[in-house]
């Protein structure tokens, strides 16, 4: 087993593998930014070193300076959490090169599945189903002749890509040649690499993905599905488990395609397989990512699993302490992502002090969380303060544990969360019905349901309590006294100044 | 006694008025005078007793003063909500709200880092043009100018962290 891990992350998630670490006994190295040095995860590792200014490029992004602290601190092992460098094969070989173990996969499959198109051609080899496409090297006419037997819509796609850039909808043919430009000319400048593949559009699709794991003896399990269809422009705000809309025979069916899509690169470690499922139940490989995500632990809360340990164990060489057989999920757990962003202000991000945190506790309930009252949030990294995650008996009972608990976390500063608005989610029918796809908190939610605090009045309380903390504050020295003043110039409880009894006069 | 207002969001302004009294504070707001028991905890937590004895109810709640561009804001935090409320008093005429774009003012729409500055003072601008970029948590936002005209102003620089308000171009 390791001795020390650089934790090669900062913020919630590097807490979490601390954490992680301490329960196994091991030592744990932590690295932050100049804007991140009163950072919680600083103070929680064994030690830490400053690599670098605030912006990521010339800190958490730096593999020489990331090997050397490891290094330099005697480290055998390196967590990469996820983000930042946890997708870089780059990064997983460097670190392989100078004799520390990576605790993942190996830089092959992080390259095969950072490539959607390597990946699907990966999967279509292994029979796992994948997204109907074209997606061969070729010129505009032959991309547009492919277009036909997919059929409309589609979505021209970037190979290179990400993040819905370089993606483009195209309902009817005569656009498809535009459309391929244009995604060209955007791929080009965002990814340097103008190559487009076409790929069928799934509407009213939800997103569903399997958590998989692999020990380096080659045996591969799932731990079961998120649901992720709760989403704003393509970032995930609501992840659970089980998904309402699997059955037992369709979980069945896409746990075993999941690790054959694992065993089609020898995966090994944590990783996820993303797939689209539509309204026939039909399911495609959408991608698959080589890394622990931030939504794990809706997973761990039904199945029991630690995966982080888990992670660590398989990276020192030792077996899955279970098989498939030995996993089952219980009850629902159900995760949200608490943001620093005004959702009064088009959900643009939010910075600065957090004069209170205040986090929801109790049965089933889980707050895995990177910040606490005093800290400064910035504007370098991502807007995630935290996530907060319950499990309940059922999907009815984890909604109701989740309203209690937002209702209760308390976030004041000048930063301002997505917390309200979480919880107006969780009142609406269509979410609670289990009944929502990708779209639906853009097209019917914030259209429908949602509405800004700042055009509602506040009720009488809130405006005693702001006149009262006014009060209160401007009228502090006045209240309360109850020790009469001397007002003697030789009173010793009066001096500002030491003195020390029997040595001659008050100096 | 003292007298408190607010001016809220939806552009209206409150007056609550406070007095002191033998066994707590008497709290008017408009036609209605409520009878409460405070007690502060540490800076941020305000619990509060409202009504008459015998029939009262707990709040609990949580307050954050914080100055965002100039202007004085207070967060209170109660039952699960938060509700921004803008101190002010009686006497200042404020053209009311947050921070308004009157025209010709470029203002921050969220704090961030200036990115780049695509004009200089003196240059002239059409209605849409982008005249700035700010940056924050991987996000770019684009200002741009709200007429045409001529930008007599420039209040920030490449690099500057300002603040979601902030008055950062001036256009006549």
């Amino acid at each position: 087993m390791f001795s020390k891990i650089l934790i090669a992350n900062r913020g919630e998630i590097a807490i979490r593998l601390i954490r992680a670490c301490k329960e196994m006994g091991i030592s744990t190295v932590a690295v932050y930014s100049e804007a991140d040095a009163n950072a919680q995860h600083v103070w929680l590792a064994d030690s830490a070193e400053c690599i670098g200014p605030a912006p990521a490029s010339e800190s958490y992004l730096c593999i020489d300076k990331l090997i050397n602290v490891a290094q330099g601190y005697g480290c055998d092992a390196v967590h990469p959490g996820y983000g930042f460098l946890s997708e870089n094969a780059n990064f997983a070989e460097a670190v392989q090169a100078a004799g520390l173990t990576f605790i993942g996969p190996n830089p092959e499959a992080i390259r095969i599945m950072g490539s959607k198109t390597a990946a699907r051609t990966r999967m279509i080899a292994a029979n796992v189903p994948v997204v109907p496409g074209y997606q061969e090297d070729a010129d505009d006419e032959a991309l547009s002749n492919a277009a036909k037997p997919i059929g409309y819509p589609l979505l021209v796609k970037a190979a290179a890509g990400g993040g819905g850039k370089g993606m483009r909808v195209v309902r009817e043919a005569e656009d498809l040649l535009s459309a391929i430009q244009s995604a060209q000319r955007e791929a080009q400048n965002a990814f340097g690499n103008d190559t487009v593949f076409l790929e069928k559009l799934v509407e009213n699709a939800h997103h569903i993905e399997f958590q998989i794991m692999g020990d380096q003896q080659g045996n591969i399990v799932h731990l079961f599905e998120r649901e992720c269809s709760i989403q704003r422009r393509h970032q995930k705000i609501i992840e659970e488990t089980p998904s309402p809309i699997l059955d037992d025979a369709l979980r069945d069916k896409m746990g075993k395609a999941a690790v054959a899509a694992a065993q089609a690169v020898n995966y090994v470690n944590a990783g996820t397989v993303e797939f689209l499922v539509d309204d026939n139940g039909d399911f495609y490989f959408l991608e698959m990512n080589t890394r622990l995500q931030v939504e794990h632990p809706v997973t761990e809360l039904v199945t029991g699993i630690d995966l982080v340990k888990t992670q660590i164990a398989v990276a020192a060489g030792q077996p899955l302490p279970f098989t498939q057989d030995d996993l089952t999920q219980r009850g629902h757990a159900i995760e949200c992502r608490i943001y620093a962003e005004d959702p009064d202000n088009g959900f643009l991000p939010s910075i600065g002090k957090l004069h209170v945190v205040r986090e929801p506790s109790g049965p089933g309930i889980r707050v895995d969380s990177g910040v606490v009252s005093g800290d400064e949030v910035s504007l370098h990294y991502d807007p995630m303060l935290a996530k907060l995650i319950v499990h309940g008996m059922n999907r009815a009972d984890a909604i109701q544990k989740l309203r209690q608990a937002l209702d209760s976390y308390v976030v004041l500063g000048e930063v301002v969360t997505n917390i309200a608005f979480l919880a107006a989610l969780c009142e609406d029918a269509n979410f609670q019905s289990g009944d929502t796809t990708i779209d639906f908190v853009e097209t019917q939610f914030m259209n429908t349901a949602w509405q800004p605090t700042n055009t509602i009045q506040p009720p009488d309380e809130v405006l005693i309590a702001a006149a009262l903390s006014e009060y209160l504050s401007k009228n502090r020295f006045n209240s309360n006294q109850t020790t009469p003043s001397t007002n003697s110039l030789y009173d010793p409880w009066q001096s500002s100044t030491n003195f020390r009894m029997g040595v001659g006069t008050y100096g | 006694m003292a007298d408190f207002f607010y001016e809220l969001d939806t552009e209206s302004k409150v007056h609550v008025n406070v007095e002191p009294t033998s066994t707590g504070y008497q709290v008017t707001i408009g036609e209605h005078t409520y009878h409460v028991e405070a007690t502060m905890i540490g800076t941020n937590q305000l619990n509060l007793l409202i009504g008459a004895q015998g029939q009262q109810t707990f709040q609990q709640t949580f307050i954050a003063t914080k100055t965002l561009a100039g202007q004085k804001e207070m967060d209170v935090w109660m039952d699960g909500q938060t509700w921004r409320l803008h101190p002010t008093d009686n006497r200042r005429q404020r053209s009311g709200g947050t921070a308004a774009q009157s025209s010709g003012t470029i203002t921050a729409a969220m704090p961030g880092q200036v990115q780049s500055l695509l004009v200089e003072e003196g240059s002239t601008v059409s209605n849409g043009e982008t005249l700035l970029i700010l940056e924050a948590m991987k996000m770019e936002t684009k200002l741009t100018a709200p007429q045409d005209g001529q930008v007599t102003k420039i209040n920030c620089a490449v690099g500057d962290v300002v603040e979601r308000g902030q008055l950062l171009i001036e256009i006549k």
